[in-house]
């Protein structure tokens, strides 16, 4: 199943800023310099879409044109580059679930065959220290989720099953990463939980849900960062390892 | 009681920020918050006195 192309590229480029605000701002603003310059989103092709998504923003922060204040080129180069080329291939590969044949497609040309791209960006996020908080009902998923973390060296601090024990968790143990199940049962859901410990403590969440279409609906609840359950090691590997790499944006008063 | 006023977030770029800041200072405002809410009661009241010369300056800001 997948998400409809607009939602796909927000949620990639929340994915690459580890930061639903930021990311949001990106998507927005690499498809406004897309449109601007005639080239509209092509939304019947999701590999066409990334694929000038991806150009756009590569052209807009290689420029050595000067961009004025308050401009959208402006916004874009200061938000972020496109990282390197096996963490883009990581990130479409592992998080947004495109093909290996997809993937080089969308970063044509690329400097290496693309099955070693993913290896190489598979191999930087394999091993990371940190501290994480899972908010997760279903005992089974979080205890595989937990094996997954510890095995690349997160330690798992919290273990919450519903979203008063995630806020609880969350804020007395500070963790450099939360995960926590969109759907929750009961009457809070892990937006809930996020919602009410953020102003506290802020860092990455990465959402996990078998609802994807449900979530990303582009209202202002939306969770940040969605992975789509049945989810593979491999996906939560580079979700979390990607989000422990990714400086993230202070709010400044 | 119903919440009549809401945080509004926006990115700027280290270098935009300074400018508010120095409109701030020059313009003797209490605060950063003052300073913008300050700056879109001006780009509103522009826009809505002189649209053409608005819609102008803002088709030329990516236009560089």
């Amino acid at each position: 199943m997948f998400l409809p192309v607009d939602a796909s590229l927000r949620q990639f480029a929340r994915a690459v800023t580890a930061d639903r605000f930021a990311g949001d701002e990106l998507a927005g603003a690499v498809i406004a310099e897309m449109r601007r310059q005639g080239a509209e989103l092509d939304k019947s092709d999701r590999v066409a879409a990334f694929k000038g998504f991806i150009a756009k923003w590569r052209e807009v922060s290689s420029s050595e044109a000067p961009t004025a204040a308050f401009s959208t080129a402006e916004l874009i180069r200061g938000i972020a580059a496109p990282p390197p080329e096996p963490r883009l291939a990581l990130l479409l590969s592992d998080v947004s679930g495109f093909s290996p044949r997809e993937v080089g497609e969308i970063l044509a040309p690329v400097s290496e065959p693309v099955s070693t791209l993913i290896a190489q960006g598979r191999d930087a996020v394999k091993s990371r220290c940190g501290r994480a908080v899972i908010i997760e009902d279903e005992p089974l998923i979080a205890a595989d989720l937990k094996e997954v973390l510890e095995a690349m060296g997160v330690k798992v601090v919290g273990l919450a099953r519903t979203a008063e024990m995630g806020i609880r968790a969350a804020l007395a143990e500070r963790p450099d990463i939360v995960l926590a199940d969109y759907n929750l049962d009961g009457r809070k859901t892990g937006v809930d939980a996020v919602v009410a410990f953020q102003n506290e403590h802020q860092c990455p969440v990465i959402f996990i849900t078998g609802y994807p279409d449900e979530v990303l609906k582009g209202e202002d609840v939306e969770p940040d960062f969605v992975l789509v359950k049945p989810y593979t090691p491999d996906a939560v590997r580079a979700a979390v390892g990607h989000c422990l790499d990714t400086e993230r944006y202070l709010v400044t008063e | 009681m119903e919440k009549r006023v809401e945080k509004l977030q926006i990115m700027a770029a280290d270098s935009e920020i300074e400018m508010i800041e120095d409109w701030r200072f020059e313009n003797r405002s209490p605060s950063r918050s003052a300073a913008i809410r300050s700056l879109i009661y001006l780009g509103l009241q522009y826009a809505k006195e002189r649209p053409d010369e608005a819609k102008r300056l803002l088709d030329g800001l990516d236009r560089v």
